[in-house]
Parts: C-alpha cells; structure tokens; sequence
C-alpha cells in the first residue's frame, strides 16, 4: 500500500488537521433559524433603515435582503442634488424625510469623482427611489457622466423627476449627451432649463428617438444657449416633433406634456399638425398638452377639416377633430403684443390640446 | 387548509348558536373556556364545528397544553377588532407598535413561543402565526442597533472584524450631515 498519499477518497485528507476538517464540515451557524421566505415576510414589514441594519446582523440575512431588494422598501430620497459652487467645489447632498446628508467635493486635483467617493454614493443610495434629481450649474464631462451613471447604476435606482439647471454640455460629445439622458437615466419627468454652451445639434431629433425621453411622461427643455450666449434652436423639425407629439411607434400610454423653447418649425408646423389629427389612429400615446415658444409665425391655410374658432391680434385658435375618436385638436397661437417691451418682438407660442369633443360641447 | 366555504361557514353559525360555553379539554386534563371568535378563526376548530351535528359542551384537544391555551385566550382578550382576518399585503398595512397584540409575546420564554408556535400551527390560526412569527420579530428588530437586534434574536454574527469594520467604514458618517428644513 502507498503509504505516502495525502488524500483519501473517503474521510479527511490526511495532510489536514482532523479538527479543522470536521469543523468545516459542521453546517454553518447562520444556516440555522427561520426559513429564508419568513425572514423575506418580515423584512417586508421593516423600514428601510431597518432593513440597512439587518443586512449587517449576518451573512444570511445579508443575502436574503441583497437577492430581493426589489420586493422590500425602497430608500425615499427626496431630493439629490449636484451643484457646482465655484471654487472648484462641488456638493453633492441626498435628503431624505429625516436626515440630509451633504458631501462637499474638491475639483482641484482631478475633475472626477474618486472610486472611494463613488462607492460611498453608490451605497448612499442604494435600492432608492429619488423623487427630485437637480443637477445645477455644473460642466458635465466625460468623465462626470460616467461616474454619475456608474453611482446611478451600482445603488440601481429609479428616478421621479430629472432636472438639469444651467448645466454646461460643450465638453461632451452629442452621443453621450443623448445617450446620458436618454438611456442611462431612466426618468419620468425631464426638466431642462437653461443648458450653456450648448449646440443645436444636441437636441436633435434622435434625441427625441431614445427610449427613456420617448417613456417619460412629461418632458421640458427651455432656453438652451450657445458657447457665444447666443439662443440655440432645437434642430428637431416638423416630422421629428409631430411624430414625438402624436406617439408613433411609442407604447407609452402615460405621456402627458411637452414643453419646448425654440425649436426649428417649419411655417406650416400648426397646419401639418391638424391635418395629420384627423387620421391618427395611435391616440391612447398621444401627448395630451404641448407647449412650443419662439416660434416662426404660421400660417394655416383653409382645409375642410380644420376650424378656425376665432382669430384676433393677439390669439386665434384653430381645431381639428379626429375621425375615429371622439378627440379634438385645439391649437392657440399667442403673438406678444407690439406694446409689451419686455417680450421679444416675434415672441409666438403654439399651445396644442387634446380634449374630449363630447366633454367640450 | 382551505378556507372555509359558505356552507360551512352557516353551519358554523348555527352550530355556535346552539351553545353558549365551550370547553376544551386540555393535554394535561383541564378545561379551557374560549370563545366563539377563536373557534371562527381556527381553521381547524371551525371545520369541526361545521360538520358534526350534534355540538357538545365540551370538546377534547389532547395535543395542546392548558397553560398555551389560556395564552392564547389572553391574547384574543387583548385585540378588539373582531372582524374577519386577512393577513396585510403591504407594508403600510402591518399593525403599529402601539397594538397590544404586537408587545404581547415580547416577554415570552423560547420555550414559551415555540410551544405557541406549534398550538397556533396545529389549530391553523393564522392571526395568531402572523403576530407570533412576524410582528413580534419585527418589533425586535424596528429602532433597533445591530448589536440588540443579535442579542434579543440571539443570533450569532458570521462576519469577521475585518469585514465588520469595512461595512462601519462604507456606511460611516458623510462630512457634514445637517438636519432638513
């Protein structure tokens, strides 16, 4: 017999300690308690602080509450904001119904986010539901965008409401621009109000295209402007933005409004809208309010399915009724009067309805 | 078990007219009065009521002790609410630390609660298991810190200090935490 093997097919390896053989093979202590789908139950039944202090009490319970963080509360942020505060400084703060807490970033050294800094975030948030994300007066980078998007991705969270106020975008590409808003945060509402050195190519019409602005309920972009600080016209057009507004090829059924400053129209956009209502048979997608300002003047030309309800200096309105529903189109065309100094002189806003024709006669 | 259909459940009723008192007699001998609510949410007492004809006073339960019994009538005496149970399906729904159902069991032995435990499972009430193996617990672990959620679960931590330490690190305090206007 071979005296000098080390292991045997039955029973501990000879090399090894008997103890510490047997110790491993003894079930782990933590495996011992409730079944995992009680403790799933009562979890259920926990806050989310409490459910922050389970994950530490074991291993066991650790993954319980790792495997099923979708069936358990989510963490509620109220709000999370990044706003650069000049300096080089930047603050990111999450509040929440009870507490605030606040982290002040130095830019100085490197204008990103560290990794150490990035796993505390992703841990902040983790598993939570953010009701208001602002993101304000900062010059998104490359880099910002993907750190952002990596913290956003490892906490896995769902965002309410996206906003980005006075947010500079000339050191990102058009893609990433589009595809940071459009693909990797997952928004209900957007809200875009005063984008810097911004270019008329970052709003196009692909823009209009990316899965999440074509989900989101509501969807707001106002007074981009250039590197020159000149206003920047939305290059998205009569097609883009009538198909957007008329949800072709959307399945969405919650979309509800659309705000847009500036976009390049054609003269005839109010008249192709109209027309084309009568005929659109996708209407449960439809956006029910839009709002265009900075328009160029239109003209709506006589069509036997449009009606003109009146026309007058400052306002006329037009409708149009869609065949198979009982839906109406009311569109009103605003022109800022000649006496109002404070507006500018071809100030035109196109406001479009969708209402129920029964319910307005 | 099946809940109990409408048939049954009118035969129940007819047979819970009839009496006025019921008893049980327990493991260990003694008699227990209870009343006619635990026969209605006992999955196993309501059956038996709703298919014997004849009721009597007195009904044997060799499996259950009389001390667990009289525990069990002392917590029914406690909840008021007598209308039909469904467990809670959401979150917002469970019953708040101040009912008196919810601290009842907290100053129970092991012994004690497991001997509940089996009662409760035996006779099939589901209210009772719902307060006994989740509201109790999880009024252990609500506004709790680690350490009593270990000590009043007497459980046995598996984490090493290393990772202890590196969890307490990731979730330390932020550089300036201020309190929401």
């Amino acid at each position: 017999m071979n005296t000098t093997r080390t292991s045997r097919v039955n029973g501990p390896p000879r090399t090894r300690k008997l103890t510490s053989y047997w110790k491993s093979a003894q079930p782990n202590l933590s495996d011992k308690g409730l079944p995992p789908e009680v403790v799933l139950q009562i979890f259920t039944f926990l806050d989310r602080v409490d459910i922050d202090n389970c994950r530490l009490v074991n291993h066991r319970w650790l993954n319980i509450i790792d495997k099923n963080t979708h069936l358990l509360r989510q963490r509620f942020i109220r709000m999370l904001k990044v706003v650069d505060n000049g300096n080089n400084m930047i603050t990111i703060s999450a509040s929440s119904r009870t507490k605030c807490i606040k982290y002040n970033l130095n830019m100085e050294i490197n204008n990103h986010i560290d990794a150490d800094m990035i796993k505390r975030l992703a841990n902040l948030l983790k598993g939570s539901l953010i009701k208001r994300t602002v993101i304000c007066n900062l010059t998104l980078t490359e880099l910002w965008v993907y750190d952002l998007y990596t913290i956003f991705n490892r906490a896995n969270v769902k965002f309410a409401r996206f906003e980005m106020i006075g947010v500079a975008i000339d050191q990102l590409t058009r893609d990433s621009f589009q595809n940071f808003i459009g693909e990797k945060v997952a928004a209900k509402v957007y809200f875009l109000d005063g984008i810097r050195n911004g270019d008329a190519d970052f709003f196009n019409s692909r823009l209009l295209e990316k899965t999440n602005i074509v989900n989101a309920e509501d969807f707001t972009v106002y007074d981009v402007s250039s590197l020159a600080g000149e206003e920047v016209i939305l290059d998205l057009g009569d097609e883009a933005l009538l198909d957007f507004f008329f949800g072709r090829n959307i399945t969405s059924k919650r979309r509800t409004t659309l705000y847009l400053d500036s976009p390049a129209v054609s003269q005839s956009f109010v008249y192709s809208a109209l027309v084309r209502f009568v005929h659109e048979t996708n209407y449960e997608s439809m956006m029910q309010h839009a709002e265009f300002t900075h328009i160029r003047e239109q003209i709506i030309h006589s069509h036997r399915a449009i009606t003109n309800e009146y026309d007058t200096d400052i306002q006329s309105e037009w409708s149009s009724k869609n065949a198979k529903t009982d839906l109406v189109l009311e569109v009103k065309v605003t022109r800022a009067s000649e006496d109002d100094e404070l507006v500018h002189d071809n100030f035109i806003t196109v406001t479009m309805d969708i209402c129920n024709g029964r319910t307005m006669c | 078990m099946a809940a109990t259909t409408s048939t049954d459940m009118s035969t129940l009723n007819t047979a819970l007219d009839k009496i006025s008192n019921i008893k049980l007699k327990c493991k260990d001998g003694k008699l227990v009065t209870i009343s006619k609510r635990i026969i209605r949410e006992s999955e196993v007492l309501s059956h038996n009521f709703s298919v014997v004809d004849e009721v009597e006073q007195t009904i044997p339960l060799p499996d259950i002790h009389s001390t667990v019994m009289k525990q069990i009538v002392a917590f029914y005496d406690l909840i008021e609410d007598d209308s039909e149970y469904v467990p809670p399906s959401k979150y917002t729904d469970r019953p708040t630390k101040d009912h008196p159902g919810v601290g009842f069991f907290s100053n129970f032995t092991v012994e004690e609660l497991q001997a509940l435990t089996h009662a409760c499972g035996y006779l099939d009430m589901p209210r009772l298991q719902d307060f006994i193996l989740c509201h109790m617990i999880v009024d252990i672990i609500q506004d709790r810190e680690i350490k009593e959620i270990r000590e009043r679960g007497m459980m046995k931590t598996d984490y090493t200090p290393e990772e202890e330490a590196e969890f307490v690190k990731r979730h330390e305090a932020p550089i300036e935490v201020v309190q929401p206007q």
